[in-house]
C-alpha cells in the first residue's frame, strides 16, 4: 500500500539547497555572454560595465553581480578562445611574457578578471544607485 | 565601494600607467594584443578598394612573402607598392619617418625629446617641409610619390583596431597617415646616416694636440694606400710615400678653440646622426663584363652595409606593368620606387661615397645669447628664426625651442660659438626622379647619365651592368666646390661670403668608369679617384681600402667569375689587413727575442691562416693586438676620455715603413721606443689580455664566434624581437665586416646575372613582415648567416608563377568596387 513518505517516514536532515537552474535562467545568461561578446567585437571593452549596469537596472537583483561577472569573464575568454588555435598564439604568450614581468598566462587570467572586475563593480553601482542593498536573505524567500 | 572599483578599474583601462599600455585597449580581447595572431600570416585571397585605382592590380606573393605587383599603369604600381609595404611595415615606415621629422615624441612619448631636438636642430626636418612645399604636382615623380602615399594610407585607412602592429598596441597609439613630406623626412634620415662628416672636428682636435703639420698629415685628404673605385690602370694598390712630420706643440688656435669656451661638445654638430662602428656601415659593390664571366653574361653584386634592425631596413617587391616597367630589388618603408634592384635590361646597387658634403661656419652673431642676426661682408643680416614645438601623444606640448638658419643652413651654439652647417642633404630636390629614372633606363650607361642627372644626395657609388654585357659606376651626388685651398676638412670664417660653396663639380667630373678595360669594377667606400688622376679635394678621412684591395685580389684572380663565386665573395673571410700587418708583427718578433710574451703571441699568430671563420681560434689575438697597438702609438693624441682624434689602421701601415718615427715612442716611458719595440709590446699586452678575457689559448674561448657576434636588435630595442648573438664569418676589414657592437653590416646581398631571361639571388638578414608573430619576420636570418642566397622568383605576367610558388594574392580595386 502506497505510503507517503512525509507522513511516516523519520525527518531526515535538511541538505543544503542548490540553485535551481532553469531553462530561462541559462538562456538569459547565455545571451548575457552573447551580448558581451558582441559588444567588445563591435565597440570595445568599454561597453562590458555599460551592459553589465543596463543589466543589474533591469533586474534590480543582487545576485547578477556575480552573474555579470561570470558572464563578461567567459564571453571574453571565448574571444580570446578564438585565436587559439592560430600557431602564432603560443608565440605570442611567450613574447609577452618576455615583455611583462608575468606569464603570458597570466595576462590572460588578468584580462578575465578584467571584464570581471569591470562588469561586476558597475554592476553593484547600479544597483546601489538604485537602491538595491546587499541582503543575507535567501533568494527564494524574496 | 563599487564606485572606487570601477572608477580605479577605469582609470588603469583608459590610461597608460608608467611603462604599462592602457589596461583596457591592449586586453581587449577582440581590437587588443590577442587578436595579434590573425595578422601573423597574410590572408591568403585578399581585396580591397582604394581610391584613385584606375583598373584591377593583381599582387601575388611568392614562397619567399615577395609581392610581384602587376599593375595596368605606374602610378597603379606604385600606389599598389605603398599598400603592400605598410600591410607588411606599418610601424617601421612610421617610426623611421618621424626619426627624420623630429616628431619620436608624438609616438613614443617624452622619452624621444632630446633625439628630436636633435634632428629639428640638424635642420633636417625644416628642410623637409620647405622642400615638399616647393614640389611640382605636376611631375612624374610627385605624381608616382602621391600615388604612394595614397596606397600607404588607403591601408591605414582600412585598417580595423584589431589589425594593428603588435608595437602600436604595446605603445597604446594608433597608426599616423602618411604625407608626401614623410618621403623627405626618409630620405634626409638615410642622408643623416651616410652623409654626415665631422672631419672639420676632427682635424681640430687633432692640431690642438700634436699641432697642424702632424694633423694634416694623419688626417690627410687623399689615402695613402691608391685602390681607387675609378680603374687608374695599376694591377696592385699602390702605396704612396707618406712622411708624418713627429708630433708637434700643440696649435693654440686649435686649442683656443677647443678649450677656452664652456658649452657643448662639437660632436653635438653631428649628434643627430646614427653611431657609425668600423667600417661596418660601409658596403661593398662589384660586378664583371662578360669577358671575365663563366657565362659570358655580365654580373653584378650589391652589398650595402648598413644598421642591422628587425625589421630590416629593405622590403624586397617587384612591379610589373605591362610594356612600361618590371623592376625588382629592394625599397626602404616609405621610399616610393625600388632603391637596389634590377630590370630586365639593367642591374644597379649602390656604397657610399663618404664624399665630403657638410661644411661648418664659425658665423659672427650680434647677441650670443639669442642671436636675430648674423654677420657678412661687414652686413648684418637677419637669421631666419623657427619656432619648434614638441607633443606627446596626447596632443599635449612637452617643449619647444628655436632653431635658427644663416642662409648656409642651421647654426646652433658649439662651445660658445655660433656655427651653421651647410649639406647637399638639405638641398637636394629630385632624388625621387632618380630612382623612378633608374628603373626606367635601359642601359647601364643610361642608367648613370640619368642618375647623375637628378640624384643629389646622399652621394653614393652606383654601379650598374647591363644585358648588352656594359658595366659601369659613377660616384653619384652633389659635390661642392669650395674657394682657396678647396678643402672642406676646415672649419670657415662665416663671416665673409667668399668662403660660401662656389658651385657644384660637374658630372664629367665625378669619379667615374664605363666598360673598362680590366672587365671589372669594386667599390667598398675608399677614395674613389687615384689622388694623382685627380688632386682634387674631395673629401677626407677615407675608408680604409682593406675591403677593395680583397674584392680586387679575388676578381683579378678569376677570369670565369660564376654567380656562385659572388655570391662566396660576399662572405670571404679573408682580409687584407690582416694579410699586411701578421708579416709584420712576425718579424718584429723575430728582430729581438727579449719579451717571450711576444715571442708566445708572434707563435700564435703564425698559426693563423689570417681568415675570420666562426671557428678560427687566432683572430681574437691579432685583433687585441691591433687594439693594443692603436693605444700604445697614438698616445699623443689621447688626452682625455672623450674625443680622441685617433688615425684608422691605415696610416699605422703608411708608417709601418719610418721605423724610427717618434710617433713609435711611447711618451710613459724613458726609452725611446722604435717600432719593433712597440710591436712587440702591443703583442705581449694583447696576449696577456686576451688570455685573462677568454682563457688558455687552446680553449673554445678564442673561437671567433665566441667572441664576435651580429646583433640585430628590434626598432624599439625589444629583446624578445631582437635577434643576437648570431656569429658570422668576418671581422673587421673584411668583405662581412663585423662590428664590435655587431649591431651593422650586410643589409642587403644580391647577385644578378644580365642573361635573358635574368637570373638572380639575394637575401637581408630579417624577412618580409614586420609582425614579430610571423614566420616570416626573421625567416632569412639563417640563410644570411650562412652565407647562401635565394633564387628571386621574377615573372613577367601575374598567370607565371606557378601555383606552388605562390603564397597569398591581393586585388586592389577601385574605391566602391570592394567585396
Amino acid at each position: 500500500m502506497p505510503t507517503t513518505t512525509s507522513a511516516v517516514a523519520p525527518q531526515a536532515p535538511a541538505l543544503p539547497q542548490r540553485p535551481r537552474v532553469s531553462l530561462a535562467g541559462g538562456l538569459r545568461t547565455a545571451a548575457l555572454v552573447a551580448a558581451f561578446a558582441l559588444g567588445t567585437m563591435f565597440l570595445d571593452w568599454s561597453i562590458v560595465p555599460v551592459i553589465a549596469s543596463v543589466y543589474a537596472l533591469v533586474r534590480r537583483d543582487n545576485s547578477v553581480v556575480a552573474e555579470v561577472a561570470a558572464a563578461a569573464s567567459l564571453s571574453w575568454l571565448l574571444l580570446i578562445w578564438r585565436q587559439m588555435p592560430n600557431a602564432a598564439f603560443a608565440k605570442l604568450l611567450s613574447t609577452l611574457g618576455d615583455i611583462f614581468p608575468v606569464p603570458g598566462t597570466v595576462l590572460i587570467g588578468i584580462s578575465l578578471a578584467l571584464a570581471a572586475i569591470l562588469a561586476s563593480s558597475a554592476a553593484r553601482l547600479s544597483l546601489g544607485l538604485v537602491g538595491v542593498r546587499d541582503s543575507v536573505e535567501p533568494r527564494e524567500n524574496r | 565601494m563599487a564606485a572606487v572599483t570601477l572608477a580605479a578599474t577605469s582609470y588603469v583601462c583608459m590610461r597608460q600607467v608608467g611603462p604599462l599600455p592602457a589596461l583596457g585597449p591592449f586586453l581587449d580581447p577582440a581590437h587588443g594584443i590577442w587578436t595579434t595572431p590573425s595578422t601573423a600570416s597574410l590572408s591568403p585571397d585578399a581585396r580591397a578598394a582604394i581610391p584613385g585605382v584606375l583598373q584591377d592590380v593583381r599582387v601575388i606573393y611568392d614562397d619567399r612573402a615577395v609581392p610581384h605587383i602587376f599593375a595596368q599603369t605606374t602610378r597603379d604600381a606604385y600606389r599598389a607598392l605603398g599598400y603592400v609595404v605598410a600591410r607588411d611595415r606599418l610601424f617601421q615606415l612610421e617610426l623611421s619617418t618621424r626619426a627624420g621629422g623630429g616628431t619620436l615624441t608624438e609616438l613614443v612619448g617624452a622619452r624621444a625629446l632630446d633625439v628630436d631636438k636633435g634632428t629639428r636642430a640638424s635642420g633636417m626636418p625644416a628642410s623637409a617641409h620647405e622642400r615638399a612645399a616647393r614640389l611640382d604636382t605636376t611631375t612624374r615623380s610627385y605624381l608616382l610619390s602621391a600615388a604612394y602615399v595614397d596606397g600607404v594610407n588607403a591601408y591605414i585607412d582600412g585598417l580595423a583596431t584589431s589589425e594593428y602592429p603588435f608595437e602600436y598596441k604595446l605603445l597604446g597609439r594608433s597608426p599616423r597617415r602618411m604625407a608626401v613630406v614623410d618621403i623627405f623626412h626618409l630620405l634626409n634620415r638615410m642622408g643623416a646616416t651616410l652623409a654626415t662628416s665631422s672631419d672639420e672636428l676632427t682635424h681640430l682636435e687633432a692640431s690642438a694636440r700634436v699641432g697642424q703639420a702632424a694633423a694634416d698629415a694623419l688626417f690627410p685628404a687623399h689615402a695613402p694606400i691608391v685602390e681607387p673605385i675609378q680603374p687608374n690602370g695599376a694591377i696592385a694598390p699602390r702605396w704612396d710615400a707618406l712622411t708624418l712630420p713627429p708630433p708637434g706643440a700643440a696649435d693654440i688656435n686649435a686649442v683656443a678653440m677647443l678649450r677656452n669656451m664652456p658649452g657643448p661638445d662639437l660632436a653635438t654638430l653631428t649628434a643627430f646622426a646614427p653611431t657609425r662602428t668600423d667600417d661596418a656601415i660601409g658596403s661593398n659593390n662589384w660586378a664583371v663584363s662578360p669577358s671575365r664571366s663563366a657565362s659570358r653574361h655580365a654580373l653584378l653584386a650589391g652589398d650595402p652595409h648598413l644598421e642591422l634592425t628587425l625589421p630590416s631596413i629593405w622590403y624586397e617587391a617587384h612591379l610589373v606593368v605591362k610594356d612600361s616597367l618590371d623592376v625588382y630589388g629592394v625599397t626602404i618603408p616609405g621610399a616610393p620606387g625600388i632603391i637596389i634592384g634590377f630590370t630586365p635590361a639593367v642591374a644597379w646597387t649602390f656604397t657610399n661615397t663618404g664624399a665630403d658634403v657638410m661644411d661648418y661656419y664659425v658665423e659672427t652673431v650680434d647677441k650670443p645669447e639669442s642671436p636675430s642676426s648674423y654677420q657678412v661682408d661687414g652686413e648684418w643680416r637677419s637669421l631666419t628664426l623657427r619656432t619648434e614645438v614638441y607633443k606627446d601623444p596626447a596632443g599635449r606640448v612637452i617643449g619647444t625651442d628655436t632653431v635658427r638658419f644663416t642662409h648656409r643652413g642651421p647654426i646652433r651654439m658649439v662651445r660658445g660659438k655660433w656655427i651653421s652647417t651647410r649639406w647637399t642633404v638639405l638641398e637636394s630636390t629630385r632624388v625621387l626622379e632618380g630612382f623612378d629614372g633608374a628603373s626606367r633606363a635601359t642601359t647601364a650607361g643610361a642608367l648613370l647619365d640619368s642618375m647623375a642627372l637628378l640624384y643629389e644626395a646622399p652621394a653614393q657609388n652606383m654601379l650598374a651592368a647591363d644585358t648588352a654585357g656594359s658595366i659601369g659606376i659613377r660616384s653619384t651626388g652633389r659635390y661642392p666646390l669650395r674657394p682657396t685651398t678647396g678643402r672642406g676638412d676646415l672649419l670657415r670664417d662665416g663671416s665673409y661670403s667668399a668662403n660660401d660653396w662656389t658651385g657644384n663639380w660637374p658630372a664629367a667630373d665625378y669619379p667615374q668608369s664605363l666598360r673598362p678595360a680590366q672587365g671589372y669594377l669594386a667599390s667598398a667606400n675608399q677614395e674613389p679617384f687615384d689622388p694623382k688622376v685627380q688632386p682634387r679635394y674631395f673629401g677626407a678621412d677615407w675608408e680604409r681600402p682593406w675591403r677593395a684591395m680583397q674584392i680586387n685580389k679575388l676578381l683579378r684572380a678569376d677570369t670565369a667569375v660564376t654567380p656562385d663565386a659572388m655570391r662566396r665573395y660576399q662572405s670571404d673571410p679573408g682580409s687584407a689587413r690582416a694579410d699586411f700587418f701578421v708579416p709584420v708583427l712576425l718579424a718584429a718578433a723575430r728582430a729581438a727575442q727579449t719579451n717571450a710574451n711576444a715571442s708566445r703571441a708572434a707563435a700564435l699568430l703564425a698559426e693563423w691562416d689570417k681568415r675570420y671563420t666562426p671557428d678560427n681560434r687566432r683572430a681574437v689575438l691579432f685583433e687585441a693586438v691591433m687594439r693594443q697597438l692603436s693605444i700604445a702609438l697614438w698616445d699623443e693624441l689621447r688626452t682625455d676620455s672623450i674625443g680622441n682624434p685617433i688615425p684608422n689602421d691605415m696610416m699605422i701601415a703608411t708608417l709601418v715603413r719610418d721605423t724610427a718615427s717618434l710617433w713609435w715612442d711611447q711618451r710613459k716611458t724613458a726609452p725611446v721606443e722604435r717600432r719593433d719595440a712597440l710591436l712587440r709590446e702591443a703583442m705581449a699586452s694583447a696576449l696577456d689580455s686576451v688570455i685573462a678575457k677568454h682563457g688558455p689559448s687552446t680553449g673554445e674561448g678564442w673561437r671567433w664566434d665566441r667572441v664576435r657576434f651580429a646583433n640585430i636588435d628590434h626598432l624599439l630595442r625589444l629583446p624578445t624581437f631582437s635577434r643576437r648573438e648570431i656569429p658570422v664569418q668576418g671581422g673587421p676589414a673584411t668583405l662581412w665586416p663585423s662590428s664590435g657592437d655587431g649591431k651593422h653590416g650586410p643589409s642587403w646581398r644580391m647577385v644578378v646575372e644580365m642573361s635573358s631571361p635574368r637570373r638572380a639571388w639575394a637575401t637581408y638578414p630579417g624577412g618580409q613582415s614586420g609582425n614579430p608573430l610571423s614566420t616570416r619576420y626573421d625567416d632569412r636570418i639563417a640563410s644570411w648567416k650562412a652565407g647562401t642566397l635565394d633564387t628571386l622568383r621574377l615573372p613577367t605576367n601575374a598567370d607565371e608563377l606557378t601555383p606552388a610558388l605562390q603564397r597569398a594574392r591581393l586585388t586592389l580595386t577601385a574605391k566602391g568596387g570592394a567585396q
